[in-house]
């Protein structure tokens, strides 16, 4: 038979003068984890469910300003942090200047280009080139 | 090791107040096996031993700033739960429907339906039955739910001596109306 437990240390020693072990065994019968061993646990169990929305009702009244902040503040700084990362992901993206082809002298001449564009003009296979310095008047 | 389990109840107590479940949890682990005793004692019937004792959980939560001494959690749910017990008693004689034997409760609920131990409990229910009302509570508090003399002394507010008194004279009248004898091996079978 299964005993609970006192409230101090979980045995009967201090009271050991005392006892009656035969009532004991008898009276055993009388707690309903005497052959439903998960009563106690399904007892425990209804009594804290049903309690729910009084524990709710009373968190959220004892809930100070702090509190607030502080848990908006743990909601937030994680939108933040993931919001930083995509901007500074697109902005290493966009900074990535592709060319559809060889531009010509004239196109050169007549409108500005980003500086990284430059070494384009003199890579090999770029036939179509021609340096205001090569041409003669 | 669960470290609520071993704070003390004032410590639970100001920490459910502020709506932690698992404070109120180990409230409940620690006393609802007393509860159901001292509910029983009174109702004498298992149902309404187990509404009395779940009930005054809830209503010990709602009204827990009243409970001026959160060290003595103990003591204060114990008078919830001997008032819920009285409530539910004077409701059902209201009522005035029969009170269905305990030996058949016993047979209804769950995988209970050894015929032994219900005749047992009828005949334990019976025994209890003829003890005043706080012979039945120290002994069960005692022998079925092991407190210490000092433990019921502190919640029931009564001298330690007085308990050991009352727990004498109960367990001398339950050894008389009790065939003890044939029921104790019964029990020790079983276990």
């Amino acid at each position: 038979m299964k005993r609970n437990r006192g409230l101090t240390d979980g045995g009967r020693g201090m009271n050991s003068a005392f006892d009656d072990p035969d009532i004991v065994d008898l009276l055993g019968v009388l707690d309903p984890g005497f052959d439903d061993t998960s009563y106690w646990r399904r007892f425990h169990l209804r009594v804290v469910s049903q309690a729910g929305v009084e524990l709710r009702r009373r968190s959220l009244q004892h809930a100070t300003i702090t509190d607030v902040v502080e848990s908006w503040t743990r909601a937030l700084v994680p939108i933040v942090a993931l919001a930083a990362a995509i901007a500074g992901f697109m902005l290493i993206q966009t900074r990535t200047i592709e060319f559809a082809g060889p531009v010509g002298v004239e196109e050169v001449l007549i409108s500005e280009l980003d500086e990284p564009a430059l070494p384009d003009l003199v890579r090999d296979g770029a036939e179509n080139v021609t340096f205001a310095a090569d041409v003669t008047f | 090791m669960n470290v609520k389990a071993e704070m003390r109840d004032g410590g639970l107590v100001r920490k459910a107040r502020c709506g932690d479940g698992r404070a109120f949890g180990a409230l409940v682990d620690r006393y609802m096996r007393a509860a159901y005793s001292v509910a029983i004692s009174i109702t004498r019937s298992h149902e309404d031993a187990e509404d009395a004792a779940q009930e005054s959980f809830l209503v010990a939560l709602e009204h827990l700033e009243e409970c001026r001494n959160p060290d003595k959690f103990g003591g204060w749910l114990m008078t919830i739960v001997r008032n819920r017990s009285r409530n539910l008693v004077r409701r059902e004689a209201l009522r005035q429907t029969d009170q269905v034997p305990v030996s058949a409760q016993s047979k209804d609920r769950g995988p209970d339906r050894d015929a032994e131990a219900s005749e047992l409990r009828g005949q334990l229910m019976r025994a209890l039955e003829i003890l005043p009302q706080i012979q039945r509570e120290i002994v069960l508090l005692h022998d079925l739910e092991g407190w210490k003399h000092r433990e019921i002394a502190e919640r029931l507010e009564i001298p330690p001596g007085t308990v050991r008194s009352h727990l004498h004279f109960a367990r001398k009248a339950l050894r008389t109306t009790l065939d003890e004898d044939k029921w104790l091996h019964i029990v020790k079978e079983r276990a």
